[in-house]
């Protein structure tokens, strides 16, 4: 039986919108046909409304390419905008979602995605990248590393990173730095990556912690390593290498330009003592010489802690640098004798010394390093490390020599907690005579010794006698009576023509100093130049000083006549605070 | 002969603007053009910048006119930190308080004038603009329409969740 015999069984059935002429094929239909030419019908219309929404998107498209933003800035200017951004992972995400032109325009622009991906590790890294992992980092490192492509990444990170960029080989190469701190346990996946030749690679800066690794032998690192050493054309770029000791001379290359060797951190260490151990070192000291031997572009190198303990040298070995301009080791005062010993440098290098709590002068070989030979003037400052009492014998100090030839500086010396002694000659002064009173092109120095550092008379007469060809001596000091009675005494054989003294209770010794460049001038002082300069607190600083330090600085001004009286021996003259009025 | 510290520009409307040649150096374009031409009387034709925006432009070189001497050298950390360093001072953000079409017509004649400082206060202007804001209020911003389909903002949603997360 027909389910709609005629039009007006479908009439009183409901109420339709559909046309007439769309019902009455349903006229005398079987149900099963009506449902079947209702259903062929449905599909259709479907097509077409989607057709239509098609229409519809692709017209909002032509709307949006019309739009003046679009029109008026041409798409690289689009994309500059985008730069402009304040970097939010959502914030860069968002303008993908905008529009199709937005997303297509980002999609196909390695630079935003370097410029996310460089942005997106920073915050990783600062984030405890572990923690991301289960937010979808994977997929955010991975899509933007590919998106960048070709571009240069600059990677920072840790083990994750380094897990996830090994995954993918064929970004690997694309390598321009990599920045990363893993346990020692994971040097096999770092060297897993290496291995892959990196054309844009230039710096390396890897730190290994023994902490994370529970304690994971040398040995055991240096079988990780194995034996693989690059090929020159490996890492062809390669001009910055900072790393642990460990991983030289593996990654010594000839083109490097700057090389910093450090050991293990002290707070990543699992040293239980104060000194960190030695398991990311440098293997031995034959290791460090063949690295540097393939090193011979090398303009900067740093050993920073990072030697094997009382490393010996033996006959023959020795490494020349002719590139190197600066050199700086910090270590023990033995391994650093045997470095310099071990490793040639050019006469201009600056070198720079460990702050060893030992006398300086054993750091250094015989005959003197060329630099030494060059210096023309030397400074060296001590200071206490804590404010002495009056009684105390022996003061714990720090000192820093400074050598200069020309103006430019060359060389660094740095004894850390070492004692000054009020009786007997000091560490400080020692090394001082020792070390540079030979060197003959030595001709100025400069000495600052920090408050309550007692120098005597002894101090003072042996640094004048030791130092024969002196011209020029600037002394700072708390008392410089000392200094002077020396002076005045003539215990002094240099031809010393300028002198600069600053004191800190200038007007104890005005009287003196009048007296004796009147004394000595007529004897055996030709001085041309000097400077008397006295310490003046300022306005804040003798509101919370103490009043036996006020006591201390109560400086004035030398009088005219005490001025007259240096001018009348003395080419040029130069006081500071200003010369007071005649009374 | 006339005042050799000015010249004049003519903007792609014919409209003739008389102006220091200290100022328009800040173009790089012009202060070129300058020193290709040397001392000379002749009119300089800027045919892609019309009447209004050759004025706006004109009054940013003049407010930055001091600007340039301080910027001259070489920019030792790159375009990446000058982008990210570019300050936008209250005057600055007055001089675009303007319809975008004008505002989008600077940028482009600061672009093609070789202005950097302008194209880069201008994309930073309007990238402030952006900043903060969902899709859609970005849509609204520069009265652009979704003409993502359903399916497609779904695909997008999930390529992206990564960074939805957090």
């Amino acid at each position: 039986m027909a389910l709609f015999a005629t039009m007006d069984d479908i009439r009183s059935s409901t109420s339709f919108l559909l046309p007439e002429r769309d019902l009455a094929v349903f006229v005398g239909l079987k149900a099963g046909d009506v449902r079947a030419t209702s259903h062929a019908k449905i599909e259709a219309h479907t097509a077409r409304i989607k057709t239509v929404q098609r229409h519809i998107l692709e017209l909002h498209s032509i709307h949006n390419a019309a739009l003046p933003l679009h029109v008026e800035l041409p798409p690289e200017l689009v994309l500059e905008i985008f730069r402009h951004l304040p970097f939010a992972y959502r914030g860069h995400i968002r303008v993908m979602h905008v529009c199709r032109l937005w997303r297509s325009l980002i999609q196909r622009t390695p630079e935003f995605w370097a410029d996310f991906l460089s942005h997106s590790l920073e915050q990783s890294t600062r984030r405890r990248y572990e923690g991301l992992i289960r937010n979808g980092s994977e997929q955010m490192f991975l899509t933007s590393l590919s998106r960048s492509s070709p571009l240069g990444v600059n990677l920072t990170g840790g083990e994750w990173h380094l897990e996830t960029i090994r995954t993918v080989p064929h970004h690997v190469c694309r390598l321009s730095s990599l920045t990363v701190t893993i346990g020692a346990y994971s040097v096999d996946t770092l060297f897993s990556i290496l291995r892959i030749k990196i054309p844009l690679l230039e710096k390396l800066l890897l730190r290994l912690t023994c902490k994370a690794s529970n304690g994971l032998m040398r040995t055991e690192i240096l079988d990780k390593i194995g034996s693989w050493v690059p090929r020159a054309d490996h890492f062809p770029r390669l001009h910055t290498v900072d790393v642990n000791g460990v991983l030289f001379p593996t990654l010594a290359v000839p083109t490097l330009k700057h090389l910093k060797l450090v050991g293990c951190a002290p707070a990543q260490c699992t040293s239980l003592t104060s000194r960190p151990c030695s398991r990311t070192n440098v293997p031995s000291l034959e290791a460090l010489v063949s690295g540097l031997q393939r090193c011979q572009a090398l303009l900067t190198c740093e050993l920073n802690a990072c030697l094997p303990s009382r490393i010996v040298t033996s006959h023959g070995m020795g490494v020349h640098l002719p590139q190197l301009q600066e050199f700086a080791v910090c270590t023990d005062s033995p391994s650093t004798r045997v470095i310099l010993e071990t490793i040639t440098f050019p006469p201009h290098v600056y070198l720079s010394t460990s702050r060893c709590p030992t006398a300086q002068d054993s750091l250094l070989p015989t005959p003197p390093l060329p630099t030494l030979l060059s210096l023309h003037t030397l400074s060296l400052h001590v200071r206490s490390l804590w404010s002495p009492s009056q009684e105390q014998q022996e003061i714990q100090c720090n000192g820093t020599y400074k050598g200069f030839t020309d103006g430019q500086r060359r060389l660094v010396m740095g004894p850390d907690r070492i004692q000054w002694v009020k009786i007997g000659r000091s560490e400080v002064l020692n090394t001082l005579v020792v070390t540079f009173s030979p060197l003959e092109r030595l001709t100025a120095l400069e000495l600052d010794f920090g408050f309550r550092i007692p120098v005597g008379e002894a101090d003072w007469k042996l640094v004048l006698s030791s130092f024969v060809r002196l011209t020029s001596l600037t002394a700072r000091s708390d008392s410089c009576r000392n200094l002077l009675r020396v002076l005045r005494r003539g215990q002094f054989r240099c031809p010393l023509d300028t002198l600069s003294i600053s004191c800190l209770k200038g007007r104890r010794v005005q009287e003196l100093l009048v007296r004796t460049i009147q004394d000595a001038s007529l004897k055996h002082l030709r001085l041309r130049r000097l400077e008397f300069r006295q310490t003046v607190l300022t306005r804040e600083r003798w509101r919370t000083c103490t009043r036996c330090e006020r006591e201390d600085v109560d400086n004035v001004p030398l009088s005219a006549m005490q001025l007259a009286q240096l001018k009348a021996v003395i080419a040029e003259v130069i006081t500071f605070p200003e010369v007071r009025d005649a009374e | 002969m006339g005042d050799s510290n000015r010249l004049t520009l003519v903007a792609s409307d014919g409209g003739k603007f008389v102006v220091d040649k200290e100022v328009v150096q800040m173009s790089v374009l012009l202060k070129n053009m300058i020193e290709d031409l040397g001392e000379t009387d002749e009119s300089i034709p800027i045919p892609n910048v019309t009447s209004p925006v050759l004025t706006k432009v004109i009054e940013f070189c003049e407010n930055h006119r001091t600007d340039a001497a301080r910027t001259d050298g070489p920019n030792v950390d790159g375009d990446d930190a000058r982008m990210r360093t570019a300050v936008v001072s209250d005057w600055d953000r007055q001089f675009f308080d303007v319809d975008q079409d004008l505002m989008f017509e600077i940028i482009v004649a600061a672009n093609y004038l070789d202005i950097k400082s302008l194209v880069d206060v201008g994309c930073k202007v309007v990238a402030d603009m952006i900043k903060g804001k969902s899709p859609q209020e970005i849509r609204d911003l520069f009265d652009i329409v979704n003409d993502f389909s359903p399916e497609e903002e779904a695909a997008l949603r999930k390529e992206n969740e990564w960074a939805n997360d957090r």
